[in-house]
């Protein structure tokens, strides 16, 4: 009987055991899992679950409840510390074994911390688990002054989720514009006049020195201001969870390097989700930060764990919702020779497409333009030319 | 205790709605969706079952609906949830045309 173990239960973990359950209906599968709880949804951690619309039952994996039925044994609270490549097995920090005839690392990536020499002896909030998202709900109460420390996609989420529940907000980021590592500047102003017309305070270049506890708040200084906030919420990145691969020989860089199969050097072990670095499409490898990715790499993993033989190579894709704001990211802006903007950058519904230097349509940023979110995903998988996007600039032939 | 019958409401006029093409239309609070999939008529609620966003601003393709918010799919024959984030089918209404009429069964 075929033994498979996943080591992580989040979105690539668990759509892999789905997975594995239907394409390998007898095996042994087992899914383990840090965390207590059944695998959950995280996008949610920063929005609903932080705003309150939404709670802990109502964020649990479709498909989870039903584990057992499926044939896949799920092991929460079970930390894996090490991988014994030539045993082929892996050992849980109580002692527990698990062998394997495949195995499927998705382990995720944990928030980066400030350093101790900035962070002082101040509580700072980190958001990734359903206890972080609990835990900082709490501490969001109405008239307290929160300090977020990172302006791109978390920071600017809890920054809305705080101000619906009435704090005061003050978003510090270090860099000269906010989501300066995922968006063209046009996308920067456009968020950070969203969050000032709902009263968010945005300091750019403002880089957090040191910070300290002063009684029940915190006291942040930076080269020319200084703060004192009651909560302080850090979303400054996350790092790939690679070291149990790292250890066990396999290569890592910048997250567990896979080739297009999910495909580690070691034949026996597969890697699926955030943690991975995988090639992409144009050339040169990634390790992407996408909900949409993570799942259905873990999916194409399973299946090729199975003996399946399918490429990943999904067009990225991603979403952030911050107050009454969509906006969706498809593709690969950043491989693009240029951008055009459709529609008014100063309203409420515009779109950029980025485009190759053939005028090919390489991603796009859709802001509360669904359909074109949608268009420019089947642009971007077909390799269509702009003119798709803009119709009436096509040239008809006489 | 009131038996609920449905009722038939009339929502357009054949041809309001052409292959390939979605419409919105509200009849009191139901707020649905009129889908021409090769000359056959749907209907389903305009409501995404993931997030509040109205399907009819998203995407047709053949017989499936993407949201335009976060992408979920569904097909419009059935309301049947075709892929994440959306786990839960959306509601579908019978549909019919009377005398040029479409018309569309709600609980009343």
């Amino acid at each position: 009987m075929q033994r498979y173990v996943i080591i992580g239960g989040g979105l690539a973990g668990h759509r892999a055991a789905l997975e594995l359950a239907k394409c390998a209906p007898g095996a042994a599968i087992h899914l383990l899992e840090d965390e207590d709880g059944l695998p959950y949804d995280r996008p949610p951690l920063s929005k609903e679950i932080l705003n309150g619309t939404k709670e802990a039952g109502g964020i649990v994996l479709n498909g989870a409840a039903g584990y057992e039925k499926s044939g896949i044994t799920y092991c929460p609270k079970t930390k894996i510390i090490r991988i014994d490549r030539v045993g082929r097995r892996v050992e849980a920090e109580d002692g527990r074994i698990f062998a394997y005839d495949a195995l499927l690392l998705a382990t995720g990536s944990r928030p980066r911390r400030l350093p101790a020499r900035i962070a002082g002896d101040a509580e700072i909030h980190y958001l990734r688990t359903l206890e972080d998202s609990l835990r900082l709900r709490d501490r969001l109460v109405a008239g307290r002054q929160v300090a977020v420390i990172g302006g791109g996609f978390i920071g600017l989420e809890v920054a809305a989720a705080a101000i619906a529940r009435g704090c005061r907000v003050t978003v510090l980021e270090a860099l000269p514009r906010l989501l300066a590592r995922a968006m063209p500047e046009e996308v920067s102003i456009w968020v950070q006049g969203l969050h000032e017309r709902e009263g968010v305070d945005i300091r750019l270049s403002a880089g957090v020195d040191t910070m300290r506890r002063e009684g029940d708040r915190t006291r942040l200084n930076g080269a020319e201001w200084t703060l004192l906030a009651d909560v302080v919420i850090a979303g400054i990145g996350v790092v790939p969870n690679a070291e149990l691969a790292a250890e066990a020989g396999l290569d890592v860089a910048d997250g567990i390097v896979v080739d297009a199969f999910c495909g580690t050097a070691d034949p026996a072990i597969f890697a699926a989700g955030e943690v991975t670095s995988h090639p992409v499409a144009g050339g040169g490898r990634l390790r992407i930060e996408s909900w949409k990715s993570s799942g259905e790499q873990g999916a194409i993993a399973a299946r090729n764990m199975c003996g399946g033989a399918e490429t990943f190579d999904e067009v990225p894709w991603l979403w952030s919702d911050q107050f009454d704001a969509n906006i969706q990211m498809i593709g690969l802006p950043d491989h693009a020779a240029r951008h055009e903007i459709l529609g008014d950058p100063a309203s409420k519904a515009w779109t950029m497409v980025s485009v190759d230097g053939n005028e090919r349509i390489v991603g796009g940023i859709a802001i509360n333009r669904g359909r074109d979110a949608s268009m420019l995903k089947r642009a971007v998988r077909n390799g269509a030319p702009l003119t798709f996007m803009r119709p009436e600039s096509a040239v008809f032939a006489p | 205790m009131t038996e609920t019958v449905d009722q038939w409401h009339a929502v357009g006029m054949e041809g309001d709605v052409q292959p390939g093409e979605m419409a919105a239309h509200d009849v009191g609070t139901h707020q649905l969706a009129l889908y021409n999939i090769e000359g056959e008529l749907f209907c389903t609620d305009n409501i995404c079952s993931h997030a509040y966003a109205l399907l009819t601003d998203g995407w047709l393709d053949g017989e499936v609906v993407e949201c335009p918010l976060h992408g979920a799919q569904f097909d419009v024959r059935t309301g049947k949830a075709m892929c994440e984030p959306a786990t839960c089918d959306v509601k579908t209404y019978p549909i019919r045309i009377v005398d040029g009429r479409i018309e569309v069964s709600l609980p009343a």
